[in-house]
């Protein structure tokens, strides 16, 4: 069955394949579906990520031949050449890559025998496109930093970031966001005895004293929080553990400055 | 009193060793039975392989720490197990050899009530011919997994670098010296250290550095490759790897297994079977692992190696060892608590213990040559194995035999992978590269049996500072120092 390609922007693009460990009907069921998309739209060869299966499966065409490359690995390469390239992913755009002109592949066929091929010249590049499809790559990591950035001018929402979302995002960072407005507010109450004595400056000594205490609450809700947090994910837990002293520390000394200055300048 | 016997003090059987002391107090004794005198943080040989490091920066005298922590240390190896004691008792024994103290080549019996082995790995020279003999390192290639390896190394790039300066080109290769080796990730970082100081030497231009590995393809590592964040996007470490050799402008051969070693040349064969030959004028290629080749003799006094430990060495644990095809491959094959299924006092920790199929998939050359990285159990797997292997042995001393154990399957771990790609305080740079879990749990991800969404870190200075930073803080935790309980694994 044809199947709609994955194009710029959809994010799968970013998906590793993994490697196809069941080599039954529905190994071949994604096959014939890679070759009609390809008929369809007149294709020398294409990924299975590229009509959305997260499998290590690609079709050259060969002649009139389909031929099927599972789980392919590259053995051998040599000679260097630059050309230009167009992608599926991204239509409309072209840049000069360097691939390896002579490649040895190992790969398996439907049958999941281990096969050898050694290709050259376009076959050997069109290979290349292809496998780095299956790593969740298009020849935008191929091509040099300002290549990379011109691309992303160039393209409506720039390039493609993660096909996920990722905990580089923690939601301790709430705890650190609520704690650094809480000092930045006290900071801003230092300009209240340039204007404003008596009634007004005793309230506002008040509310940042409470302000502190809150700031200080919000920090070991940060830390406690952050140590649950951090043992949600068993790995780097020593990186982590450096990063929320490391926080803390930080936000503890500003804390510490803005608190002298409450008793030191806005206390009536 | 019990008393625990821990084989090998390595970063799994420190780790294991150093929190037992702690938990058990001086109500029971613990033992430990290493052959070194020193300990060292191996990871930052790397760095003694470039000389920015001495040896005694990466290592430091055992005894005092054994002594400050309680732990009855013995400068030993040991050569064989009485799981159900012998003849003359019921009482289950390790029989060592002293290489120290004073003692050397002295046997002793060890008696013990639970076990933990974690001799780490046999260093496989022998295994590829011209790479070594046995265990010892032969002549014509350097190696750096030990600090007096690492030394060595340096040395030899020193008279490299010496030879550059007069003009004479030099060819580096670096990688691995089998088929079936693990650790890549250490020659990697040992490639890209060269390189650097190479660059720094200003001879980087008469050099010509080459990877050779058995992975499948760059950036396996033994775990099927592992991905990481480049400036937002996250990047498959093949891609990456291939990027970084690029921009370096070292070439790579990859799916090779080396089978001979000569003077200045190396003879591999490739997974598509053909063979090829690869000159050298430095070489540091890593040798396969083995178990250390412990013996089990029952009360009888027959050899029962083979229910102990599996053919490899390695000693079996809870894992499932039916041989099965790739695709049958289950995360629950996996071990987890570490105990050995025949003798329930036993336990195993880091490299010591049998993996039940490794990680990355299996690949073969049409010859029937075995060319795939074996499973990596070494760094942060090793020390968080450890302290549950010691947690368990702790319990069941204190709450007797129906104590609960405690679990670290290498399934719903996660590895974070910090490799150097050179040292220095504002010019160094590292990649961090992250894999969760270790090992893939296909019905937990369907696909590649990972989570993807699990990404830490990038490549830059930063991530040297980490690297680095780890360093001390690894040899502040392994000396004990205060507060060393706090400092993770």
């Amino acid at each position: 069955m044809i199947q709609p390609l994955i194009q710029y922007p959809n994010p799968a693009i970013r998906l590793i394949s993994a490697n196809v460990r069941f080599f039954n009907d529905e190994l071949t069921q994604w096959i014939t579906d890679i070759r009609d998309t390809m008929i369809a739209n007149d294709l020398d060869a294409l990924s299975a990520i590229l009509i959305g299966i997260q499998q290590s499966i690609i079709v050259i065409k060969e002649g009139e031949n389909y031929i099927p490359y599972i789980n392919a690995r590259l053995i051998k390469h040599s000679d260097v050449q630059t050309q230009t390239e167009r992608s599926i992913y991204y239509p409309g755009i072209s840049a000069d890559v360097d691939r390896y002109d002579k490649v040895t592949v190992v790969y398996e066929d439907e049958n999941a025998t281990p096969c050898y091929r050694d290709l050259e010249g376009e076959a050997a590049r069109i290979f290349q496109q292809h496998f780095d499809y299956c790593f969740g790559s298009t020849f935008v990591d191929r091509v040099d930093r300002d290549m990379k950035q011109r691309i992303h001018d160039h393209l409506e929402f720039g390039l493609v970031k993660d096909g996920g979302s990722c905990p580089t995002i923690f939601y301790r960072d709430y705890f650190k966001r609520g704690a650094r407005y809480l000092i930045l507010g006290i900071a801003a109450t230092f300009l209240v005895p340039f204007f404003a004595s008596g009634q007004i400056q005793e309230w506002t000594y008040l509310m940042d004293k409470y302000l502190i205490v809150g700031a200080l609450l919000l920090m070991i809700g940060y830390f406690f929080y952050a140590q649950y947090e951090s043992q949600q994910y068993k790995q780097c837990t020593s990186c982590q553990t450096g990063n929320i002293i490391g926080t803390l520390a930080l936000l503890m000394g500003q804390l510490a400055v803005v608190a002298l200055g409450v008793f030191l300048w806005v206390a009536p | 009193m019990a008393r625990l016997v821990v084989l090998g003090g390595g970063v799994a059987g420190h780790t294991a060793a150093t929190f037992a002391a702690d938990w058990l107090g001086s109500d029971h004794e613990v033992v430990v039975v290493t052959p070194n005198a020193k300990w060292n943080w191996i990871p930052s040989n790397i760095w003694v392989g470039v000389g920015q490091m001495s040896k005694e920066e990466v290592t430091f005298d055992l005894d005092p720490v054994y002594k400050k922590a309680g732990i009855t240390y013995k400068q030993a190896k040991a050569v064989s197990l009485n799981p159900e004691g012998n003849a003359s008792g019921d009482k289950p024994f390790v029989t060592i050899e002293y290489t120290g103290q004073g003692k050397a080549g002295k046997s002793e019996e060890v008696t013990y009530d639970y076990l933990i082995n974690a001799t780490g790995p046999k260093l496989n020279f022998g295994a590829t011919p011209g790479l070594g003999e046995g265990s010892s390192l032969g002549e014509h290639t350097v190696s750096v997994c030990t600090a007096d390896h690492a030394e060595h190394a340096s040395h030899e790039l020193m008279k490299c670098i010496e030879k550059m300066k007069k003009g004479e080109t030099q060819k580096f290769l670096i990688g691995t010296g089998h088929g079936m080796c693990t650790c890549q990730g250490a020659a990697f970082e040992y490639i890209f250290n060269i390189e650097h100081e190479l660059k720094k030497a200003g001879v980087r231009d008469m050099a010509d550095i080459k990877w050779i590995s058995n992975e499948a393809f760059l950036g396996d590592f033994g775990m099927g490759g592992l991905h990481m964040k480049v400036g937002g996007y996250v990047v498959s470490s093949r891609i990456f790897t291939e990027s970084l050799f690029a921009e370096r402008g070292v070439d790579y051969i990859t799916g090779a297994h080396v089978n001979k070693v000569e003077k200045g040349k190396v003879s591999y064969e490739l997974l598509d079977g053909t063979m090829g030959e690869e000159t050298f004028d430095f070489s540091m290629l890593i040798p396969p692992f083995a178990g250390v080749g412990l013996k089990a003799y029952n009360k009888a006094g027959d050899d029962i190696t083979d229910t102990v430990f599996a053919p490899n060495g390695f000693m079996k644990v809870d894992a499932n060892y039916t041989p099965k095809p790739y695709e049958e491959w289950k995360a629950s094959d996996w071990p987890r608590t570490y105990q050995n299924p025949t003798y329930k006092n036993l336990f195993a920790a880091g490299i010591a213990f049998a993996p039940p199929h490794i990680i990355s998939k299996p690949a073969k050359s049409p010859n029937g040559t075995v060319i795939n990285p074996t499973p990596p159990r070494t760094g942060m797997p090793s020390g968080i194995i450890g302290k549950a292997v010691a947690h368990s042995v702790c319990d069941l001393i204190k709450n007797g035999e129906s104590a609960h154990l405690h679990e670290a399957s290498m399934a719903e771990m996660g590895a974070a992978c910090v490799a150097s790609a050179g040292k220095g305080w504002l010019d160094g740079q590292a990649a961090a590269m992250t894999v969760f879990p270790v090992v893939p749990d296909f019905e937990k991800y369907p696909g590649t049996g990972r989570d993807t969404d699990y990404t830490f870190g990038e490549i830059g200075l930063a991530g040297h500072w980490i690297k680095h930073i780890l360093h001390y803080l690894f040899m502040y935790k392994a000396k004990l120092k205060p507060f060393w309980k706090v400092i993770p694994e």
